[in-house]
């Protein structure tokens, strides 16, 4: 590891436990504080800082989350010792929530009760908001009394600088950089898609192995037919946002913002599918595949949301450059 | 019911209660560091060469607190072309809260002193 990556690695795991909102001033000023240090300490030579020298100064500086803690405001409900706790206790919590009623969705549409499916959702939807508010304010408030009650005397230990090791600091990830080969690969399966489904659309199916000619039994239904021009559009479209991310190397904002707009289209193609009377031949087919395309669509909408969460309100991709650009 | 204490536990009270002690202190000699602005480095090590250590994990987010409170100003700056650093300086508020700490901080010594010369004296006259 060069000392610069174990300084990202640092100031980013710093981060990932400080509260959203002062998150990037913190670890700009973090950066700039140990780059400063570094400086002094090599005062007049023109050497690089080592892993090593970073190592050293990142112990004294204590491990990330001993650190944050101590920039969390001390007028919380839940302090910084309980709070990791806390944090994994409502994931666990939610995602427990979020899946029985899921099932139950998917349930309700596997008994083939299509005819209720609207109610059914909204049903899920309102329960779930429901759970999870009864659930996070329960817990909430189980963790202020433990915090008041016991405070101090809890008696968690947070990684001290004698115990915990520079050198293990995860990697940062980057959510901007890209997988070549999984966008590749997306862009032929998309291309391979259109060909199937506008030129050889009767021979999606099943081989009859019953008949003595062995022919096709087709798996889509004839109206399907009338969502095709619309999934070709939404395949080409993500296919051209690929093409144009991989000539760039990376995401960037704008390309972000395309990413938004395409995925929003392919969730609209979906739902036209979705709310279709028939997709398959096969009536067993055709609730399975609702199934499956409520659960994309639910994935979809949620990385969508998480995609623009990050663009309105998260990291600033281009501004923030220029300061790390200065400060690296 | 009593507590047994172990040297470690000891030793792990009196850091607690040193801690305790300095807290206060600190947040004065922050203070009456920053009538002219300062990056968090070089309050370090204004700080130390006039004798009071301060670790880095402690004087960063005690900054930002004492910026949160309303009695540090903060802004970046690109001094003689160096990085953009954060610049601390002490607000209007916070002046006025310095001058009354600093007064209160020596009423406090001289009781302090009183209270200790005090017991020390008792202590040699027993």
């Amino acid at each position: 590891m060069k000392a610069n990556e174990m300084i990202d690695r640092y100031v980013h795991e710093v981060g990932r436990h400080l509260p959203r909102k002062n998150r990037e001033d913190i670890q700009m000023e973090l950066r700039s504080l140990l780059q400063d240090t570094l400086d002094e300490q090599l005062a007049g030579s023109d050497l690089e800082p080592s892993t090593k020298m970073v190592a050293e100064l990142l112990r004294e500086f204590g491990s990330p989350e001993d650190m944050a803690a101590r920039y969390r405001p001390e007028e919380v409900l839940i302090g910084a010792q309980l709070f990791p706790i806390y944090k994994l206790v409502i994931t666990i919590v939610l995602a427990i929530v979020a899946a029985v009623h899921l099932f139950g969705v998917l349930y309700v549409l596997l008994q083939g009760e299509m005819a209720d499916l609207g109610k059914t959702l909204l049903e899920s939807l309102f329960s779930f908001g429901q759970f999870a508010f009864l659930n996070l304010g329960l817990i909430t408030v189980v963790f202020a009394v433990v915090e008041r009650v016991e405070g101090d005397e809890l008696g968690i230990e947070t990684k001290k600088a004698t115990d915990w090791d520079p050198y293990q600091l995860p990697p940062v990830k980057d959510p901007d950089r890209i997988n070549r080969f999984e966008m590749i690969v997306g862009i032929i399966f998309a291309a391979l898609f259109i060909v199937a489904f506008n030129f050889f659309f009767e021979v999606i199916g099943f081989i009859d192995f019953t008949g003595e000619d062995r022919g096709v039994i087709p798996l889509l239904a004839g109206e399907f037919r009338q969502h095709i021009p619309w999934l070709t559009a939404s395949w080409i479209l993500d296919s051209l946002l690929k093409v144009a991310v991989l000539a760039r190397g990376r995401w960037l904002r704008q390309t972000r913002w395309l990413q938004v707009a395409v995925d929003s289209f392919g969730i609209f193609v979906l739902f036209r599918i979705f709310i279709s009377t028939t997709i398959s031949v096969v009536p067993f087919f055709t609730t399975i595949a609702k199934g499956i395309i409520l659960l994309i669509m639910i994935i979809g909408v949620l990385e969508i949301l998480g995609l623009l969460y990050r663009l309105l309100f998260g990291r600033p991709f281009v501004s923030n450059n220029f300061f790390k650009s200065r400060l690296a | 019911m009593r507590h047994m204490v172990s040297g470690q536990n000891k030793e792990e009270l009196y850091e607690k209660l040193l801690l305790e002690l300095r807290r206060g202190i600190l947040v004065l000699a922050v203070l009456s560091q920053l009538e002219e602005k300062q990056y968090g480095y070089s309050l370090k090590q204004s700080l130390s060469d006039q004798g009071m250590e301060i670790n880095e994990g402690t004087l960063y987010p005690l900054l930002r607190r004492l910026e949160a409170q309303g009695l540090l100003a903060s802004d970046w700056q690109v001094i003689d072309d160096a990085r953009p650093r954060r610049y601390y300086q002490i607000s209007t508020e916070g002046k006025t809260i310095l001058a009354n700490l600093i007064q209160e901080w020596q009423e406090l010594s001289v009781v302090m002193a009183h209270l200790l010369g005090t017991t020390g004296d008792k202590n040699e006259s027993k």
